[in-house]
């Protein structure tokens, strides 16, 4: 190897760090900007959520959504699956009872989900109803699976449940069709208090980083199914045939996981390199 | 306070609980029991929501007096910050309420763009997480690279599109492997926590009562 490549090489090691930031700033930034349109295939756990609401769920069936989000994680987490899964089962005439493990989610719904929804001629408190947050974690679940009107007495902006006409349709876990759990940690609860304990069909939005920890129980089929993370979102928008931010958002994905894939070779190579030129 | 009220007694009460929501669970039982289940679940929720105010006035335990304490400018001026953005927001959320526009103008405006800001700074971790420790030093770590490195390239919509068994081949390693690995785990934190149970029940562990150190 010539000085002048061995030169190179090891400014290339040794190169401060802030370089490669700005080129993963770029890579991010300018599918923005200018998107490329990359393909995507669609994963088996998104299809076979979509599948089960298309062929399953019914007009007024009734669909719970326990909901666990963090804003932190919305825009580019939870936002592309939330809107295309909410859409579907609104397209689909399904009644969605919206109930929150977390403080900050029922602000999301009201926020930042239902504002983005195409509702038709759906009404709140007939069709969709914002119950609001309970602490509690898993005992909460289960206390609502229970007995509705044991945890909830009024709704996120204060209605009394009994003003709702769509509370009067359910009292426990057996009066839903399809559980959803929106969250970036493990399925258990929700799997041990609905699907367990009522037999009730379980389905997953999630955060990318957790499709390792979803998969073994997508594997025993106590899932339906999961929308995981911003591919998941662009995959069930491809399904559902409505573009949105997760399609858009899908060369971002491309390019940030292809520079990751292309830093780790890159970086392990360097390091053999300058390993050899050191013994030397 | 005598050994029965401090330690006997809770962990009897403890061992009852616990085998009244244990065979509640599995068992059909008659409704007095159930609805003594579901009461003791409305009182977790409840509990809960108290462990919040607690988390509360114990941020302001810690952060009051590092304000008059800290030595830097800096830190006086973060805790300061602290505890005035949580007393604004606790107090327009008692008096205007949560889905009042003053609150909903917070979240949306300053808690919404920061905490998506703080995640966004993951990508940049990462990054200098590959940069200064991902080397194949050894047989391990050499498995763990090759494996993040077909999941990472595995989870570019581009590179499976273009190229369809390397989605294949990823899928196996999250379905193969990672499932294998993930049961195990799975199961063996299962089997941990239902003899901590037996554990509770038998009033062998006691470290809820009398501390670990005891």
């Amino acid at each position: 190897m010539s000085n002048n490549k061995e030169n190179w090489l090891l400014r290339l090691v040794h190169l401060d760090h802030r370089y490669y930031y700005l080129v993963l700033i770029i890579l991010l930034v300018a599918p923005i900007i200018r998107p490329i349109g990359l393909p995507i295939l669609v994963s088996d756990p998104t299809r076979d959520f979509y599948n089960y609401v298309n062929n399953n769920i019914q007009e007024n069936d009734k669909i719970l959504i326990w909901g666990g989000m963090s804003v932190g994680f919305w825009p580019t987490e939870y936002k592309p699956g939330v809107i295309a899964a909410v859409q579907h089962f609104f397209d689909k005439g399904a009644k969605i009872y919206w109930i929150s493990g977390t403080t900050e989610d029922p602000v999301i719904y009201d926020q930042y989900v239902i504002p983005e929804i195409e509702k038709g001629s759906a009404d709140y408190g007939i069709n969709y109803v914002n119950l609001g947050y309970y602490s509690g974690g898993e005992m909460a679940m289960s206390a609502f699976a229970k007995d509705i009107s044991s945890v909830v007495e009024q709704d996120y902006y204060g209605t009394p449940i009994d003003q709702l006409p769509m509370m009067g349709e359910v009292s426990d876990a057996n009066d839903f069709e399809f559980i959803i759990h929106i969250t970036g940690s493990p399925p258990e609860w929700l799997l041990r208090q609905y699907n367990s304990a009522y037999g009730k069909d379980c389905g997953f939005i999630s955060i990318s980083g957790m499709m390792g920890i979803y998969l073994p129980y997508y594997a025993s089929e106590q899932m339906i199914g999961f929308i995981n993370g911003l591919r998941g979102g662009a995959e069930y928008e491809t399904l559902t045939g409505n573009p949105g931010i997760g399609l858009a958002s899908t060369d971002t994905v491309s390019t940030g996981h292809i520079f990751f894939s292309v830093l780790i070779l890159l970086t392990n190579v360097l390091y053999f390199i300058d390993r050899r030129i050191n013994k030397q | 306070m005598s050994n029965v009220l401090r330690v006997k007694l809770p962990l009897m009460i403890i061992s009852i609980i616990l085998v009244v929501i244990f065979t509640e669970y599995f068992l059909i039982l008659p409704s007095s029991i159930s609805n003594f289940v579901s009461e003791l679940q409305q009182w977790i929720v409840i509990l809960a929501a108290f462990a919040i105010v607690l988390g509360a006035f114990n941020l302001v335990k810690i952060h009051l007096p590092k304000i008059s304490k800290s030595k830097e400018i800096s830190d006086k001026f973060l805790n300061a910050w602290l505890i005035a953005i949580m007393t604004i927001t606790i107090v327009i959320g008692l008096i205007y309420g949560t889905t009042s526009s003053q609150y909903t103008f917070i979240f949306t405006n300053l808690l919404s763009p920061v905490s998506t800001a703080v995640w966004s700074i993951m990508a940049f971790y990462f990054c200098g997480a590959v940069l200064r420790t991902f080397r194949a030093r050894n047989l391990e770590s050499t498995v763990l690279i090759i494996s993040t490195f077909l999941v990472a390239s595995g989870n570019a919509p581009a590179i499976t599109a273009f190229i369809p068994w390397y989605e294949n081949l990823k899928t196996w390693i999250m379905n193969v492997p990672n499932v294998s690995a993930m049961r195990g785990m799975i199961i063996a934190t299962g089997i941990g926590v239902l003899f901590t149970g037996v554990k509770m029940l038998l009033q062998v562990e006691r470290r809820s009562t009398v501390g670990a150190g005891e």
